[in-house]
């Protein structure tokens, strides 16, 4: 009898570690290439946003596809973040540019993949949560006080201060 | 020179423990090891005698501004040992946010530590890492040669491991590291409980041999080191807590010498 409580929590154990992958971690991981790694070093600078692991060969429409979501969600994040800094400082003119580089990001990945449904099937970096979509662009205070990105304000933000950041991101240049 | 970064998003697996013991244990058998404490708790620093509240200088300052504050200029010695510790300090807390405009702010530490081994050798690097998955534990990650899990004989563990290896996934999608798993360590073992036996199998069927031999199992001595302020074997060199990470060391050397 004890044998048998003895195997049946063994095989629901087993049962339930089978559904989790370790892969990765077993195998580890490198994203240095074997003729990269002399010149690593000098890699740690390069943004993280702008240098996705190795170059890939773009043989397949899918690679292409999830090179270039790899490319704008590093970017909208890195973005993102720059963003949030600025807000932090209270700077709505610094603010305002890069809430328009922001949402030059959330164009192109709207025009890509309209509801982040292939970044989410590729788990590419900053896919958007199950049941969600990208973040919609942001030109109006109307419109950014609906956003996500609208809890980047600092919380003592006034009418003001977003009116000057919106401000600050439609006179910004367009890169 | 192995970088090995101790890691595991859940809380009170004895990461914090393992670093500082097998750290210990390593220095006293001449390697010359360096612990660095990432956890905004500090445990480390205060369980090895280095009262973080009395500093200006820690990690902290180093991951925000290396120029001003270099890794090097932040070490502690510890006990009589080839042993050095840059501490932890509850800023650590702040650091993710204060890293997150930074473009290269997963690349800190292992920019810091390159700069460190420009001017100093050392053996054996461990790293505390906290109990998330956040900025400071991708620093850790990336700056790692290796990485070490800790883990209790719990169900939860496969469900911690899986979320880590998501995480180690998601970042090769952005960042540029390279990292290899040299083990995992069962801990917290609780001697004649068939639960822990049943799942430190079952463990160890899906990693092989990359699970240590050696157990840490529960000791109580352990606890009452880190109170003085003193690695286990510093404290009582006889209790069993003390043994397991003087066989851990031995495990550990053997892995590494290949």
């Amino acid at each position: 009898m004890r044998q048998d409580k003895g195997q049946n929590l063994r095989e629901r154990l087993r049962r339930g570690a089978r559904s989790f992958d370790f892969d990765a971690l077993i195998q580890g991981v490198s994203t240095v290439e074997p003729a990269d790694e002399d010149t690593a070093a000098e890699a740690h600078d390069t943004p993280a946003g702008q240098a996705p692991v190795a170059p890939e060969t773009h043989d397949t429409d899918r690679q292409r596809l999830r090179a270039a979501l790899e490319t704008l969600g590093a970017r909208l994040l890195a973005e993102s973040g720059k963003l949030a800094a600025a807000c932090r400082g209270h700077d709505a003119e610094d603010s305002g540019y890069y809430l328009a580089r922001v949402n030059q990001v959330l164009e192109l990945l709207e025009s890509v993949d309209p509801g982040g449904e292939t970044a989410r099937r590729l788990q590419t970096v900053g896919a958007p949560p199950d049941g969600r979509s990208w973040p919609l662009p942001v030109w109006t205070t109307y419109e950014l006080a609906e956003s996500p990105l609208g809890g980047l304000l600092p919380s003592d933000a006034d009418e003001q201060f977003a009116a000057d950041v919106i401000a600050a991101a439609v006179a910004a240049p367009q890169s | 020179m192995k970088v090995v970064a101790v890691v595991n998003q859940k809380g009170g697996v004895a990461k914090t423990t393992t670093v500082a013991n097998l750290g210990a244990c390593l220095a006293e058998r001449g390697k010359r090891t360096l612990l660095l404490d990432l956890d905004p708790q500090a445990n480390l620093t205060v369980g090895v005698g280095v009262p973080w509240y009395e500093l200006d200088a820690s990690l902290h300052t180093v991951l925000l501004d290396p120029d001003e504050s270099p890794l090097a200029s932040v070490l502690h010695p510890i006990a009589d040992l080839p042993l050095y510790l840059a501490p932890g300090h509850l800023d650590l807390a702040q650091t993710e946010a204060l890293l997150l405009p930074h473009a290269d702010k997963a690349y800190r530490l292992r920019n810091a530590l390159e700069t460190l081994l420009e001017e100093q050798e050392f053996d054996w690097v461990l790293i505390d890492c906290p109990p998330s998955l956040g900025t400071l534990t991708q620093n850790a990650i990336v700056a790692a040669t290796d990485l070490l899990i800790p883990t209790e004989p719990k169900f939860y563990a496969f469900a911690g491991m899986d979320t880590l290896n998501k995480m180690i996934v998601s970042l090769t999608r952005s960042l540029r590291f390279k990292v290899e798993l040299f083990g995992v360590l069962l801990t917290m073992f609780e001697r004649g409980t068939r639960l822990h036996a049943t799942i430190a199998a079952e463990i160890r069927e899906r990693f092989g041999e990359k699970v240590f031999e050696t157990v840490i199992y529960k000791n109580v001595r352990v606890s009452e080191s880190e109170v003085e302020g003193l690695p286990i074997i510093l404290f009582d060199r006889r209790a069993s807590g003390a043994q397991n990470y003087e066989a851990l060391a031995e495990e550990v050397l053997l892995r590494a010498a290949g």
